[in-house]
Formats: structure tokens, sequence, C-alpha cells
């Protein structure tokens, strides 16, 4: 029997895409000590993707670089995924992607499309960095909580966790850095956990069952199942109308 | 806890008022470092408190981020 496929698209050419790609790699490493085959695109272009995605046909596509609702951006922001455009590519996959704003219109679309599933933040991914670590993104402590937990998610789905289990997952990681940043001294904490509350409340997984955005434990408020509407939507929303 | 709704200019003075009393607690040179990365933006803290003071796109965010945080919902 022949490993299963993992393909993992990766690009770093500014400071954000060089942290995300820089804790992707821990991924990365992981994959290839469970024994998956392993691609590993690099700042790839939309032909090199589109073309290894067609002839390698991985169940897993992993990937981080820049987003918008309904493109994903590989070597020097160079579109390589876009909604109703390629995204049919991702039928029969099951897609995680850190960058921003992907899971609003790219990730229904390729689910619509026969993606098994999409794994994605429906608005900015934002993060925090201390800028004495800027040469070394995965020791910085500022920049642990929120790569740590992106990196769950992956983690998890090579762990063969299911997709509502692998998003539950970064939820509870989220939850419990929110915690830690809550009891932590340092001045910047507090803005830390603003963002961490952020990028878990926008963080949606899609698939052909239903959206997984369930409303977090630690929420400091309670919201009734029938006013709940998405962070990033009513971001969206708020922001349009302002 | 339930929610606290209020108008978006009134969530935006109460953000913009924490996010200075943050920022002025601040040692003067951490008030200039790169700390929180938006896009493809790189922000101080100064900078977080000058997107709300000058209310652009990324002002509206933060205020929406924080006031979530704080406990209330906004309307418009």
């Amino acid at each position: 029997m022949y490993p299963t496929k993992i393909c993992f698209v990766r690009s770093a050419y500014d400071l954000p895409t060089t942290y995300a790609n820089a804790w992707l790699a821990q991924v990365i490493t992981y994959a290839k000590t469970k024994g998956y085959y392993v691609i590993d695109l690099e700042n790839p272009t939309k032909e090199e993707f589109e073309e290894t995605i067609q002839s390698q046909q991985p169940l897993l596509v992993i990937g981080s670089g820049h987003g918008e609702s309904d493109v994903f951006a590989g070597k020097e922001r160079e579109i390589i995924l876009k909604k109703c455009t390629n995204d049919h590519l991702l039928a029969t996959k099951i897609c995680y992607l850190i960058a921003c704003n992907t899971a609003l219109e790219l990730g229904p679309s390729a689910v619509n499309k026969g993606a098994l599933a999409y794994i994605g933040w429906q608005e900015d991914f934002v993060f925090a960095i201390n800028a004495q670590y800027i040469e070394r993104p995965t020791e910085d402590p500022y920049a642990y909580a929120f790569f740590d937990t992106a990196n769950k998610i992956g983690y998890a789905l090579l762990e063969g966790k299911t997709v509502k289990e692998s998003y539950e997952l970064a939820i509870q990681n989220f939850n419990k850095w929110i915690k830690y940043w809550r009891g932590v001294g340092d001045p910047m904490a507090q803005q830390i956990i603003t963002w961490l509350y952020w990028d878990r409340d926008n963080l949606i997984a899609i698939t052909k069952e239903g959206l997984y955005t369930i409303p977090a434990p630690e929420m400091p408020y309670n919201l009734t199942p029938l006013i709940i509407m998405p962070a990033g939507l009513l971001a969206v929303h708020l922001i349009k109308k302002l | 806890m339930s929610i606290r709704v209020i108008p978006y200019e009134e969530a935006r003075k109460i953000v913009l008022e924490n996010l200075r009393k943050w920022r002025d607690l601040l040692p003067r040179e951490q008030r200039t470092m790169p700390f929180i990365i938006w896009k493809e933006h790189v922000l101080s803290p100064n900078d977080l408190v000058r997107e709300v003071e000058l209310n652009t796109e990324l002002g509206k965010l933060i205020v929406i981020a924080e006031i979530r945080k704080l406990g209330y919902e906004m309307v418009t």
C-alpha cells in the first residue's frame, strides 16, 4: 500500500509569510516522521501548484501564505488558487490554509466543488511578534500561541483526527493560551489576548455536513444560537456599513 | 454575563481610551517596536492607537476585536 500523500504549499517573501512558513515547517517534519508521502511546494507558481495537485492527488493540502476572501497566493503574491477558477482541484481533498479571509468565499466554493472539507479563517489572521525574535520566528514568545494553535490543526489531521475534532482541538488550544496570557505579567499580554480571541472566533471548518463555528465556552458573554453571526461576517458587515 | 450592545462610536471611544492607557504604560522604546502583524503590515503599539484615532479599516477592525473581548456587541 502506498503512503498517503500530503501536499504542503508555502511561501516566504515578507515578515508574515516568513513566520508562517517557519512554523509550518514543523508540521512538514512531523508528516515525514509519520511516514506520509510529503510534497513540499515552496513558493509555487500557479502552474506548479495546479500541475502538482492534478498529478499527485494528495488527500490533504495544507498551506500558508497571503489570502483574500476568494484567493490564496503563492510565490511573490501570485494567485495560485481562486474561487470558481481552479478550486475544483481541491475536490476529494481536505484543505487547511493558514491565511487571511479564505474561508469566506474560497472555502465554501471549494466544498461546493467537491472538497471534503476546508479549514481556514473568515477574517484576517492576525498575530503578535516580539521584534527581538524576527530572525527566529519559532522561538518568538509572542507569536508562539498563534502558530502553536495553527499547527495543532495540521498535527491533528495528520494523526487521522476528523475535521471536527481538529477544529475543536484548535479552539481548546486557543482557550488554553488565552488563559495563559491572562495570568502573565507581560505588558503586551492584553493585546495578545485580543488577537487570540479574534483568531479563535474567526477560525471555521466547512464540510459538506455543515460548518463548525462553535462558540467557545470561555467567551465573556452568552450568545443564543439564533443570533450567532460568525465574528468575521459581522466584522465585514460592520466595516462595510461604517 | 449578558451582551452589552453599544453604538460603534461609543465602542471606538472606549477602545481608544483603553489602548492609550495601555500604550502609555509601555516603556517609550517599546511603543514604536513591531508588534502586531496584520496582512502585510507590521504595527507598533503607537500604530495601533493611530489606526483607531484615524478610524481606518484596520482601526475599525481593532475596535471590533477589542470591544468583543470586553464583552460588548455593537450596533450601527
